[in-house]
């Protein structure tokens, strides 16, 4: 069965981006058909930490919102780029990376416009059904708006991306309550960019007793993805590295 | 009265009095020899507080002796009454209503096809 995975965070600067990014290769390398739709309109950017340019882009997700194509049109196969090569009938494993377009005109278009939420939805279920997908990563825009509540209302699994910061913990525990009212399935905290002189257990009992969830991953700040400045996928070039270690056990969470 | 904090020849001891509890570690306790740097919190949703012994780098000054903490890892402050207005204000709100009554809807609506 199809899972969406709607992955969020209350502020920006968490990290959401990457981590949906590198959680999406970490689940297509264990043999799944892997959707990535970069519903941050607003600042889109996910299309970087895979290496596409802009002007590679016939088609947005924009586009398919001012219902200008099929949002399979605006669906593009990054299997080789992230995880390598595939032979070209393999099904498995695949990734499909559906943009928003960061063309400034095009994104005040949607600010001032709007688009129909609902839209968004059926574009989901298209998604699933014309890419034959296993998994859908929904990289939210941060904060609650109705296309994020959506996102969360949609989802077979949530997952909240926090740092330790006293800003992000208020906030978060708000997107909580809200995702325990839509009745989401599972809902999942991770704590990212934790600095070595912290103590992570403290960190998690707080979390995990302030917002009554799971703490799926505990994810360290460090230098390396610092200096990748979302240039690349992270676990692809750092395969043993603890931080790609603990995405592979939060990975390993979604999946079952 | 929550708890008692009472030296012992091991050292200092919390007994726990009252019925909200002192949880360390996610589990209730009752009683606990305390080492430096235990955390522990009065009642599940009550404040944290961090026992230390080592001796503060800076005097913390006359009558400021629960102030000192050299840890690094902040201690996150929930403010319930914030957090329940806040989630109110969103989720009386019109689309909130419509988008939890939809949801079935909306999850067994066809697709619109490509």
């Amino acid at each position: 069965m199809s899972k969406i995975i709607a992955i969020h965070s209350f502020r920006g600067g968490t990290g959401k981006s990457n981590t949906t990014a590198n959680l999406a290769v970490l689940i297509a390398r264990a043999g799944n058909r892997v959707g990535i739709v970069d519903t941050d309109i607003h600042s889109p950017g996910i299309h970087v930490i895979f290496g596409r340019r802009p002007e590679s882009f016939t088609h947005t997700l924009n586009d398919y919102l001012h219902g200008n194509c099929s949002i399979k049109q605006a669906a593009y196969d990054v299997t080789e780029s992230s995880i390598g090569t595939v032979g070209p009938d393999d099904e498995r494993p695949r990734i499909f990376l559906i943009p928003s377009s960061i063309q400034v005109g095009e994104i005040a278009r949607i600010l001032r416009e709007g688009y129909d939420v609902a839209l968004l939805n059926d574009g989901f279920q298209d998604l699933l059904r014309d890419l034959n997908l296993d998994y859908l990563l929904i990289d939210t825009h941060p904060g609650v708006n109705e296309e994020t509540l959506l996102s969360i209302a949609i989802s077979n699994a949530f997952v909240l991306i926090m740092r330790p910061d006293s800003q992000d913990f208020q906030g978060t525990a708000v997107t909580v309550e809200l995702a325990r009212r839509l009745d989401v399935e599972r809902i999942m905290v991770i704590v990212n960019k934790i600095p070595n002189s912290m103590d992570r257990e403290l960190l998690r009992e707080q979390v995990e007793s302030g917002y009554r969830a799971t703490v799926a991953g505990m994810l360290p700040l460090c230098n390396e993805m610092a200096e990748l400045a979302s240039s690349g996928l992270f676990v692809n070039g750092h395969r043993d590295h603890p931080l790609t270690l603990e995405l592979a056990r939060i990975a390993d969470q979604i999946m079952h | 009265m929550h708890a008692t904090l009472n030296h012992t020849d091991e050292g200092w001891e919390i007994l726990v009095l009252s019925r909200n509890g002192v949880f360390m570690k996610g589990k209730r306790i009752e009683q606990q020899l305390l080492q430096d740097g235990h955390v522990f919190r009065l009642s599940d949703r009550g404040p944290w507080i961090r026992y230390r012994t080592e001796t503060p780098a800076e005097d913390p000054g006359g009558g400021a002796t629960i102030s000192f903490d050299s840890s690094k890892t902040p201690i996150f402050a929930l403010d319930l009454q914030q957090l329940d207005r806040e989630v109110k204000q969103i989720a009386d709100g019109q689309y909130f209503q419509e988008l939890q009554k939809r949801m079935t809807q909306l999850r067994s609506r066809p697709a619109s096809g490509s």
